[in-house]
């Protein structure tokens, strides 16, 4: 079990994580204690870019610090755990008679993100597919269903089919690289409303920011015969 | 279709389009004609069907389809009428002469796939009905058109269809459609369908 403590003069440092529900935070005197990280959590950008964070591992109710065979101190008693959105509430600033900022715009980006998600969609090219498709289980492909792009053939659904090519993995509606995510990852039901209103598509979000626009009723069913009639 | 002088081949006709077979009052015979008619038929939708076969679907077999549809159509009037004797059932309901190969196999099973619910329905209105055998008994070589149903014995013969890639697939989707459990538990089967599973047997068959 992990906990990260950071002087409470520090606190807004935090804010980078905010947004993680799973995580807890409580008080002392001196310093916020933060606790209930997943694995992958611990070594994400976002912890690793607070400044003044220690990290404690808790074995024998003795704290250690990350990698050190010491420990360093106790854990205080009597913290009281609340859910870190709640520990830190946010408190908007009065309104500023002098802001003319409002025609600033956002750009929006890809950046490499490090939850792990389960692929939804895999863009291959047709070399690849028929040696998989002639000789599929039928129960391989039902759950799938596919569309052509140009040269390329993208298949959505899960399980997908151990073929190569690059897999995607969807947010509300926006099918971007496995590994990916919005920069401004909490922006992305915003960006749906305004790209794509009614869900009747699906959008391709690439990593050099270009972007593919798929009706939803474009996609088939993957069968053999619908591929077969699609190449014949 | 309007053949309404042909009634085994609307009964097909019916059979494949609707999955509803039609009962006449009488074992009427069949003319030559109406079986060239209905082995066109059952031609086209062999082709269409193929279109979704795995590998390279074998070759169409006329006398195994013909065949495989006087089953269903006889075992279907025989739910109602029985002006025959037991005896002469064996005249209506011939063993399949030709060789049984995956081309039969795949060929019969156009309307061979519906008897097992008619033979279902004949033993809920008599289960000593002396019809429900020599029906079942084509099944021995016929199996994979009774794939999940209590009637196929554990030691089927698996090398007809294991000697055919397309055929090997198709036995194997259905063995999965149907979650025949018993089929499933034999070691080749088993070991096939793993590798159809790949890493996601939890999605496609939990309980296996």
């Amino acid at each position: 079990m992990y906990f990260l403590e950071i002087n409470k003069k520090h606190i807004e440092f935090l804010g980078a994580i905010r947004n993680w529900d799973n995580v807890k935070a409580a008080f002392d005197e001196q310093s916020v204690w933060v606790k209930d990280f997943l694995f992958e959590q611990l070594s994400a950008v976002e912890i690793q870019q607070i400044p003044f964070h220690v990290i404690y591992e808790l074995k024998n109710n003795l704290l250690f610090k990350k990698g050190s065979l010491l420990p360093t101190k106790k854990l205080p008693s009597g913290l009281l755990w609340t859910p870190i959105v709640r520990a830190l509430p946010v408190a908007l600033p009065s309104f500023n008679h002098n802001y003319f900022g409002i025609d600033q715009k956002l750009e929006i980006h890809l950046k490499a993100s490090e939850a792990v998600r389960e692929p939804y969609a895999l863009l291959t090219d047709y070399s690849e597919l028929v040696n998989y498709i002639e000789k599929a289980p039928d129960f391989r492909l039902k759950p799938l269903s596919w569309v052509i792009l140009e040269k390329k053939i993208l298949i959505f659904g899960n399980p997908l089919l151990p073929v190569k090519g690059e897999t995607y993995w969807l947010k509300d509606d926006f099918l971007l690289p496995t590994g990916y995510d919005f920069e401004w990852s909490a922006l992305s039901k915003t960006l749906q409303q305004d790209l794509n209103p009614l869900g009747e598509d699906i959008i391709i979000w690439n990593k050099n920011n270009n972007s593919i626009v798929i009706a939803k009723n474009k996609m088939k069913p993957l069968s053999i015969s619908s591929f077969r009639l699609t190449f014949s | 279709m309007n053949n309404k002088n042909m009634p085994f081949l609307e009964t097909i006709y019916h059979l494949r389009t609707i999955e509803q077979v039609i009962l006449y009052n009488k074992m009427a015979a069949i003319s030559k004609e109406e079986e060239k008619e209905t082995i066109l038929f059952l031609e086209t939708e062999y082709e269409k069907e193929s279109l979704d076969y795995p590998h390279k679907a074998p070759k169409f077999n006329e006398d195994a389809a013909i065949w495989g549809a006087k089953m269903i159509y006889f075992g279907a009037q025989l739910v109602l009428f029985r002006e025959n004797e037991i005896s002469e059932l064996d005249t209506f309901l011939p063993n399949y002469k030709g060789e049984i190969d995956a081309s039969a196999i795949l060929s019969a099973d156009l309307c061979l796939r519906f008897l097992p619910q008619v033979i279902m329905e004949m033993k809920r209105l008599d289960a000593d009905d002396l019809a429900i055998p020599i029906l079942e008994k084509h099944f021995d070589d016929f199996h994979y058109a009774a794939i999940g149903f209590d009637f196929v014995s554990e030691t089927i013969n698996l090398d007809v269809v294991f000697s055919d890639d397309s055929l090997k697939q198709l036995y194997l989707n259905r063995v999965v459609e149907r979650k025949a459990k018993k089929i499933a538990a034999i070691d080749t089967v088993k070991s096939e369908l793993m590798a159809g599973f790949g890493d996601y047997k939890k999605v496609f068959w939990k309980e296996l």
